[in-house]
């Protein structure tokens, strides 16, 4: 029993219990009310009177209240939870897994709670801490137990929180943003069913539930993609964005099946996380799960050559936007490698390297996708290369080891990208249009509030301290430990990792100095009089600035102006603290010690590159516009221009690396090129050979036909059996009376002779 | 008691059945005959089922039964169809099938 | 359980299975000629409403089979499903379809020779494969059905005479007497059922448990079968 073995010193004992609390033992009604909106939209939606919108309000609106009761709940039990008075619901069977173990007592769901220790550090006593499993086996088969359940720890209770919250707020959003849609209800119902599926995601107890949840958000988000599937583009985007995900997918299925069998036939993940950190699974099979389940983070997650999706996906209408890029779908990804963590950890051996596949990805990820940023026009685009961008920065976080970090940025991250969309959506509303270069500019004036919270959110996003983004990614940067940072706490040190994660850092700020300038400085260059949006519009939004101003105080590190990177105080460390498993199922990584001299440079760095943008923008470009009168968006003679290595670099960034092309053009042309080509020499030099000599042997022997045989004996043939055949029908034609029952007695008859003759002979 | 008792009175039923199917020209007089030709197969299932002293006959006669009802169900509704559309039900009028 | 032997029964005689066989012939004579008339009136009569009552005759006496072979559940399933549904049903369309109530020439068509012929043909073709293939088959009906007795005491009054006497009891008439197992089980079958507080099986169990283990995929089919029936009688049906 891999737990016992591996926390035999800190924790006594595993024990069973019935007696958590109720939020937590019921936690599925949270995906359960949006998906009951979403039936009662998809069937009464159209008869309420706001079309369906307050059925998903209101139960977003529920599930947001559980989920911030099951957040409290989950504090106590954090802390206070003490296993030694439960009692203990049945003997724990030492052979098999815990998750085994609550699905065969005779199928009642029993509450499994799993009991470790905190990493005792400095003889600080243990804690017990905990994951509430509650679950049902659905049916079995081959000895195989398909259980279906929640299992709720830290990480999920807190996606919870997200998932619930900023859907709440694009649901109140949508309400005024698609408001005369033809396909309002629709719309509703599908970002319910959007939202269920992703917290039924992230309470899935067993791979499979994963997997169905993974494919129900795949679909959801074709669906609202593809919105206004009128459009061809946005068809082809919904399309291409469900086809890049199946590739992942095949990934994901082939690391399951490999998970599967590897720990041992079970589905179970808490079984698998056990084993995979016992070490009871082989080395080679978590490497090769690590590395399918990385294909599916990939595509799921746009990570950097499967991420071609993303920006297309962007034809969706603006909060579905939001809702994919912050809480949903591109976030399922992230929070699968951290569900399965272990895996990953002992797969591609995350401990004491420099370097690992998952870091590469998000680290080349995190520098490509912000490149990318700088040659859209398209203000929705630029945040969706922001988002790739930001997604390498979680990859890269959990590559390196920095689990806490991971999910730190993807809670900090969820609030300020969700009020970035909602902001551009805000924006794009009054002008009817996306691009920033033709039909904006000078938005502050007419759009003060979401102005003020498109800069809040975009300063968090660019890191700068105090705001939410810094914390975030400070501890992503200390989490790599490269270049001695993080002292040798950390899981290694992964140098390249740090370096890129810095640039990424300046990269942000730049683009996004260069996005606010396009879209709220300089003279209006659209059409029409931008007006405020309504109450619906901006509420959300200051919502969203409030979090993304003071979420990254949930973590503060450790020795914070208080305290010690030993004993954490206050509100240092809370997030991981609550967030981070000390459980068996979860490997024993490292915490990387906080840096003052890495938080400066990176502040520093961070900077840099929003103030070389601010020069070039509202320096020059400004100064330039308003001497020459021009609406201007660039310098008419830059370094793009001027630099034949820059304006080459400029074209690859335009033509996004020529992915697009490399998959079009070279893959799928590659495998439809030869085969044609192939065809074609088998047509030209086989078949038309065949051909072309039949033909004139025919011609030849044609002619003697014709002359001979033709004209006498078949010519006499065919009139002869034409006359035959139309005598006889006409013969036949009188049984054809269409009376039924006569062709009923012809039936009988047929049938009774065929009879007579069966048994006559047999 | 001897099988061919049963059988050939289920034969006889089943012939019957099939006269009445091909002479009767009112639909409904068609569905009873062909209820008349399931019964004599139902007959014959009893009678086997007991002649091999199991209830597979048995068993298979009730799903006979089942299925009948839902010929019935559904050979009246085309008959009220056909009656609605021709105020008719005589089916040597119908001969939509003439070559 | 057959009726005749039941009555048998009631005599206390101890008849073997052969000897039930002349009552049982006889009522199948009976049933299958009633049945025989009974089916060719229906097809030949000219009056609609008198061929559904014939119909029921038919049906009626195919359940008496059903009865008199032992399989008392088909036989009950016919009555109530036949006579009680699908006559109905029958009765109701002769209304809907406005069939003339009294005679009516036109129901019979002029091609009686077709149906003669064909049905002859099929009949000598069905009766002498059957005559070549169950030529001297007997039915050999299995023991009577099984009977559950739990044991229990019992006023010598109530207890029919024949049992009394096979059993040997002697006292006052008003006495209690216990009748337990391996004394119920001395007893002859047709005294067993007898017994008050003796329950008679009938093979509806082996049924139930058949239809739902062996036959459940065929079950379910036929019940979805029902269920499309029912719809497409209604689409077929109703108005547009």
């Amino acid at each position: 029993m891999s737990l016992l073995v591996l926390a035999a010193e800190s924790v006594p004992e595993v024990s069973f219990t019935r007696d958590a609390n109720w939020f937590l033992e019921n936690v599925w009604i949270v995906p359960l009310l949006p998906a009951l909106s979403f039936l009662g939209i998809l069937f009464f939606g159209k008869r309420l009177p706001r079309g369906g919108a307050e059925l998903g309000i209101a139960a977003l609106g529920l599930a947001f209240l559980f989920a911030v009761v099951a957040n409290i709940a989950w504090f106590d039990h954090r802390d206070n939870y003490d296993y030694r008075d439960a009692e203990p619901a049945t003997e724990l069977d030492h052979s098999a897994g815990v998750g085994d173990t609550v699905l065969d007592i005779d199928g009642e769901s029993d509450t499994v709670v799993l009991a470790a220790a905190e990493e005792s550090e400095g003889g600080e006593e243990a804690h017990p801490a905990v994951a509430v499993l509650k679950g049902r086996t659905w049916f079995e088969n081959g000895g195989v137990a398909f259980a279906v359940g929640t299992l709720l720890d830290g990480s999920s209770v807190m996606m919870l929180f997200v998932v619930t919250l900023i859907s709440l707020l694009v649901h109140v959003y949508s309400t005024d943003y698609v408001k005369g849609d033809v396909r309002f209800t629709h719309f509703f119902a599908f970002l319910s069913l959007f939202s269920s599926s992703m917290l039924f995601f992230v309470l899935s107890r067993s791979t499979i539930q994963l997997i169905t949840a993974w494919e129900l958000v795949g679909v959801c988000s074709f669906v609202l993609i593809g919105h206004w599937w009128e459009e061809k583009p946005n068809s082809d985007a919904a399309l291409k964005a469900f086809l890049t995900n199946r590739v992942g997918d095949i990934g994901l299925l082939v690391g399951m099946i490999i998970l599967f069998f590897a720990a041992g036939n079970t589905f179970d993940i808490v079984t698998i996380n056990e084993k995979a950190v016992a070490g009871e699974i082989s080395q080679t099979a978590l490497t090769w799960a690590a590395i399918s389940l990385t294909a599916a983070v990939m595509s799921k997650s746009g990570q950097f050559i499967l991420h071609t999706w993303l920006p297309d996906a962007m034809a969706g209408p603006t909060p579905v936007s939001a809702l994919i890029h912050a809480a949903t779908m591109v976030v399922a990804g992230v929070f699968m490698i951290a569900r399965l963590y272990p895996v990953f950890y002992e797969g591609f051996g995350i401990a004491d390297n420099s370097v690992n596949g998952l870091a590469v990805i998000g680290a080349v990820t995190v520098v490509f996708g912000g490149l990318l940023a700088f040659v859209q026009d398209d203000i929705k685009k630029v945040l969706a290369y922001s988002t790739v961008s930001q997604l390498g920065y979680m990859v890269l976080a959990l590559g390196v080891g920095a689990y806490t970090a991971a999910l730190f940025h993807l809670f900090t991250h969820a609030f300020f990208k969700a009020g970035l969309f909602l902001g551009s959506g805000s924006v794009a509303h009054s002008v009817h249009s996306f691009d920033m270069k033709k039909d904006m500019g000078g938005m502050r004036k007419f759009l003060p509030t979401p102005f003020i919270t498109f800069l809040i959110c975009s300063i968090s996003l660019a890191g700068v301290f105090p705001l939410a983004g810094f914390w975030s990614k400070d501890e992503i940067l200390v989490g790599t430990g490269g270049l001695g940072v993080g002292a040798d706490k950390a899981n290694g040190s992964y140098h390249l990792m740090l370096i890129m994660g810095l640039v990424g850092a300046a990269l942000t700020g730049a683009y996004m100095t260069r996005c606010i300038y396009l879209t709220f400085f300089g003279e209006f260059r659209g059409h029409g009089h931008p007006h405020e949006s309504g109450r619906a519009i901006t509420v959300p939004l200051i919502i969203l600035s409030v979090f993304a101003v003071g979420a990254g105080f949930l973590n503060l590190p450790p020795g914070f102006l208080a305290g010690s990177a030993e004993e954490p105080t206050g509100w240092q460390e809370r997030f991981g603290h609550f967030v981070e498993p000390a459980a068996a199922y979860f490997p024993p990584i490292g915490h990387a010690v906080p840096s003052w001299g890495l938080a400066i440079i990176a502040s520093i760095i961070g900077l840099a590159g929003p103030a070389v943008a601010y020069w070039y923008y509202f320096v020059k470009v400004d100064g330039l516009a308003k001497q020459t009168g021009e609406k201007l968006t660039e310098l008419p003679n830059g370094i793009t221009s001027r630099n034949a290595w820059a304006g080459a670099g400029h074209a690859v960034l335009v033509n996004k690396y020529y992915l697009d092309h490399l998959y079009n053009d070279v893959i799928v042309a590659g495998v439809k090129g030869p085969l044609a080509r192939v065809a074609y020499w088998f047509n030209q030099n086989v078949l038309d050979g065949v051909v072309d000599g039949a033909a004139d042997g025919a011609v030849r022997s044609g002619r003697f036909v014709y002359d001979n045989i033709d004209q006498k004996v078949v010519d006499g043939a065919v009139n002869g059996s034409g006359f035959l055949s139309s005598q006889s029908g006409q013969g036949l034609r009188r049984m054809q009376t269409g009376k039924v029952q006569q062709y009923a007695a012809l039936l009988f008859a047929g049938a009774t002779i065929l009879a007579g003759i069966f048994i006559v002979v047999i | 008691m001897m099988l061919n008792q049963f059988l050939l009175l289920a034969a006889a039923l089943f012939c019957i059945g099939v006269y009445g199917v091909l002479t009767r020209r009112n639909g409904v007089l068609v569905l009873m005959s062909v209820e008349l030709i399931l019964n004599a197969v139902n007959i014959n299932l009893v009678a086997f089922g007991a002649f091999r002293d199991n209830v597979m006959g048995d068993v298979f006669a009730v799903f006979v039964i089942a299925v009948a009802a839902a010929e019935v169900g559904v050979g009246l509704a085309l008959v009220l169809l056909m009656y609605r559309n021709r105020r008719s039900i005589d089916f040597t009028e119908v001969d939509a099938l003439k070559g | 359980m057959s009726a005749a032997a039941l009555v048998l029964a009631e005599t206390g005689d101890r008849l073997t299975r052969a000897e039930f066989d002349i009552p049982e012939n006889v009522a199948f004579a009976i049933i299958a000629g009633l049945m025989l008339f009974s089916a060719v009136k229906m097809v030949t009569t000219s009056n609609v409403v008198h061929a559904a009552l014939y119909l029921v005759i038919v049906l009626a006496g195919v359940a008496a089979l059903f009865i008199l072979v032992g399989s008392d559940f088909v036989g009950a399933t016919q009555i109530l499903v036949y006579i009680g549904a699908i006559v109905v049903l029958f009765l109701f369309g002769i209304m809907l379809t406005r069939a003339r109530l009294g005679d009516d020439e036109t129901v019979e068509s002029e091609r009686r020779t077709m149906g003669v012929v064909v049905g002859l043909l099929l009949f000598v073709v069905m009766a002498f494969a059957l005559i070549d293939g169950y030529e001297n088959t007997e039915i050999v009906f299995s023991e009577p059905n099984p009977v559950a007795y739990e044991p229990q005491s019992h006023q010598i009054d109530d207890l029919p005479t024949p049992v009394v006497d096979a059993l040997g009891i002697v006292g006052p008439s008003s006495d209690e007497v216990l009748i337990d197992t391996p004394e119920f089980e001395s007893l002859p079958p047709e005294l067993q059922r007898r017994v008050p507080g003796a329950e008679v099986f009938g093979n509806n169990k082996e049924i139930a448990d058949s239809i739902f283990s062996q036959y459940i995929v065929a079950f379910e089919a036929v019940s979805v079968l029902l269920l499309a029936a029912l719809i497409g009688a209604v689409v077929v049906a109703r108005k547009e």
